[in-house]
Formats: structure tokens, C-alpha cells, sequence
């Protein structure tokens, strides 16, 4: 399991351009696959986020597992996100071929290909 | 060329057309004076405020010699003075008479003041420096405020990225209080060249476009932007969806389109008189 903590590396409550969303590379780049495909993104303390940010984390992400060469179904958690999962927010994983559900703690899943078992945040 | 401008002033729509469809962006603009009139003025909404920034910036850019006559109601022209318009007009050479004029310092209900920018990174600081200040004053609903905060981002982003306009963007927010009800309204506008122009950069669209309004219909859609990727895009289209909700209402001014959406209307798009760039406005209920 690999976690990205914003708050930790951006200190901004509100996440708004692809350029602060590319903070995420490095902390990938530090990261190695060998615990498994699961990537937390923590928005704790974050209140705002915009699309453009969504969407680049999604690019990173995936440009990353790309180069891990893994065959293996890969998984995206948003833990503590500022808002609710809504329409605009579904229409960024639609366009990366994601699937998106919502836990009942309010944990966005978003699964490649073969969705995993949804794991519920205590 | 004196344009004049009515007791209420709502937007670019109130002005003659013969003098406001007169496009400073255009090399066929001949005028060599621009002043607009203010003196009748009595109450002036945000998105008019936008035009007279807008095209007296563009006016002066061009070479022009420009002159805004202030209110003469004192109430008027100290709300002008208090969200910046004097000193940022004043700052690109356009004459301005406010003698006698303070601003009121305690104005709560200015959340951001007129503010220039160009670049996304700017955005991204207004976007937190809003949130901060509607925090600690504890404006609006507390649920309200991140809302706030990411409907102006986004339109600004739009601004900064997509509109290609040589004298940057402006946004201002602010917190109304009025008979109806207490709201917030975001505005955000730019010289540049405008959504029809800026969707005819995507190959795919250039010929689906006739008319600025139908360039807002599209550009309010999922997915469709002038770059053409097809992840990008969802900004204004997110937008859009949220101002559909509870009394909420956005209202995008491109060139001679307009287009307003909101709960009851779920999107109306129109000529309109010229908006020389674009403008962006959010209305959203506490």
C-alpha cells in the first residue's frame, strides 16, 4: 500500500491546478509496487478540490503503474475527500476508464479493469 | 465615443449597442477616446463592473485616451472604490476622478476585491486565500464555503489557461445581503479572444460552431474543451452541474452569446450585446 498525504506535502486547503497535483510524481517515484496496486490518496484536512486536480492525479497514477509493468488490477483510494463523490468527479474516472463507487464512510474506490473487493476506511 | 450608463446597471446588455458592440480587441477599432459614464449611476452589479474593467483595459492597451466619470451618488462610487475599480483602472493610464472618495476598509461583504491574474498558480492562491477569509469571518453556511472557493478556481482556471488574453483576467467575490436572501456571487472575466475561438482550436469542433452562444452550449458539455484531450474539459461542465442545485445560477458572457443556467433553467442561450472577452458569473444562496 502506497499513501500520499496532500495536506502533508502541498499545505494548501484547496487543491486547484495540474502543477500542485504533480507534487504526486515524487512521492510515487519514492514508492516501490512491492506491497501490492493499492494507492491512497489521503485528502485529509484538504476542503476544496477542483477537476484539473482530480484529473491529473488519475494521469500520475496511472502513467506510474504503467511503468511498474504490473498485469495485476490496480486500485485508487481517495480517503477523506472534501466533498461528496458527484457527477463532475465520476465524469473525471469515466474519461480515464475508471470505475468510481463511494464507500459509506465517503472513501472514493476507483478500480481499473477488475474491480477488488471494496475495503471500508475505519 | 461617451458611453452612458443606465441609473441600474446590470450588465453590457443595459448599453446602447451602437457604442458597447464596438470591439477594442478588433485592429478596426478607430476611437481614440473612450470614457464611460457612470454619473447617473445609482446601483452596479459585479458583471458591469467586469465590462467597464474589461473594455476600458482593452481601450487603453490600444492606445487610446480613457476616462471612466465616477457616480455622483457617494454610496456607488465608495463600493467602487472599496473592490479596487479606480486604482486598478488608474494603474493602466485611464483617468479617473475620484477626489473626495475614501474606501470603506470595513467592508465585509467584499470577500475578494477586484483582483488581476494570469497564470493558474495564482488562481490556486485566490482559491485558498478565499476560503481563508470566508473562514475567519465565518461568511455563509460553513459547507458553503469550499463551494465558493472551487466555483471561482475553476472559471478562473478557465480565464488563465483558455483565454488568451493579453491583459490577464479579473475575479471578485462577494457577499450580498439582500431582501431575497443572503448569497454569494463569483465573478471572473478576461480580454481574451473568447469560447467560440477558443473551442475552434479543437479540430473537431471548428466547424460545429456558427455563433457564440451555441460556443457556450457546447462548452457547458461534458468533456468538450479546445484542446481536444479527452480527459479535459469537466471544469465547466462541473460548474455548471453544480449551479443547477437550490437557487444557485451561472451565467457565461462571450462575445454577442450569453448563456444562463440555474435550477429552474436548465440551460438558455442568446445574443447578446458584446462582451469584449468573457465573463463568468456565479450565484450561489447561503
Amino acid at each position: 500500500m502506497i499513501t500520499v498525504k496532500l495536506w502533508e506535502i502541498l499545505q494548501k486547503k484547496v487543491l486547484v491546478t495540474r502543477e500542485s497535483a504533480r507534487v504526486i510524481t515524487e512521492a510515487l517515484r519514492a514508492s516501490s509496487a512491492d506491497g501490492g496496486l493499492d494507492i491512497t490518496i489521503d485528502f485529509t484536512r484538504i476542503e476544496g478540490v477542483t477537476p484539473s486536480f482530480v484529473d491529473e492525479t488519475l494521469t500520475i497514477v496511472k502513467e506510474w503503474i504503467g511503468q511498474q509493468r504490473e498485469q495485476r488490477p490496480w486500485r485508487v483510494l481517495f480517503v477523506a475527500p472534501p466533498t461528496r463523490l458527484t457527477l463532475k468527479f465520476a465524469t473525471v474516472a469515466k474519461a480515464h476508464e475508471l470505475e468510481i463507487t463511494e464507500t459509506a464512510s465517503g472513501t472514493w474506490i476507483l478500480t481499473s479493469g477488475h474491480a477488488l473487493p471494496v475495503v471500508h476506511q475505519s | 465615443m461617451r458611453i452612458e450608463a443606465p441609473t441600474n446597471f446590470w450588465s453590457a446588455s443595459d448599453l446602447p449597442s451602437r457604442f458597447a458592440s464596438r470591439d477594442p480587441r478588433q485592429q478596426t477599432f478607430v476611437d481614440q477616446e473612450v470614457e464611460i459614464d457612470l454619473r447617473q449611476c445609482e446601483f452596479i452589479l459585479p458583471t458591469a463592473i467586469m465590462w467597464c474593467l474589461v473594455y476600458l483595459f482593452l481601450a487603453s492597451k490600444r492606445g487610446c485616451t480613457c476616462r471612466l466619470l465616477v457616480p455622483e451618488n457617494m454610496g456607488t462610487c465608495v463600493y467602487l472604490k472599496s473592490i479596487g475599480l479606480f486604482d486598478l483602472l488608474k494603474s493602466v493610464g485611464v483617468e479617473v476622478d475620484d477626489r473626495g472618495v475614501f474606501s470603506t476598509r470595513r467592508d465585509t461583504q467584499v470577500v475578494l476585491p477586484l483582483t488581476r491574474f494570469s497564470r493558474s498558480e495564482e488562481v490556486e492562491e485566490l482559491a485558498n486565500r478565499t476560503l481563508e477569509a470566508l473562514n475567519a469571518r465565518g461568511t455563509g453556511a460553513a459547507n458553503l464555503r469550499p463551494l465558493v472557493s472551487e466555483a471561482f478556481a475553476e472559471l478562473a482556471l478557465n480565464a488563465a489557461e483558455h483565454a488568451q488574453s493579453s491583459l490577464g483576467a479579473f475575479g471578485l467575490i462577494q457577499f450580498y445581503q439582500q431582501t431575497q436572501g443572503e448569497r454569494f456571487i463569483c465573478v471572473v472575466a478576461d480580454g481574451g479572444i473568447g469560447v467560440r475561438r477558443s473551442l475552434e482550436r479543437n479540430p473537431n469542433l471548428r466547424d460545429r460552431i456558427p455563433y457564440d452562444w451555441v460556443a457556450l452550449e457546447l462548452a457547458t458539455r461534458e468533456r468538450v474543451s479546445g484542446t481536444g484531450q479527452p480527459t479535459r474539459g469537466i471544469g465547466l461542465f462541473g460548474v455548471a452541474e453544480d449551479m443547477r442545485k437550490s437557487g444557485r445560477q451561472l451565467v457565461l458572457h462571450s462575445g454577442i452569446g450569453i448563456l444562463t443556467i440555474s435550477e429552474d433553467v436548465e440551460l438558455e442561450s442568446r445574443r447578446a450585446t458584446l462582451f469584449p472577452g468573457t465573463l463568468a458569473f456565479a450565484s450561489i444562496p447561503t
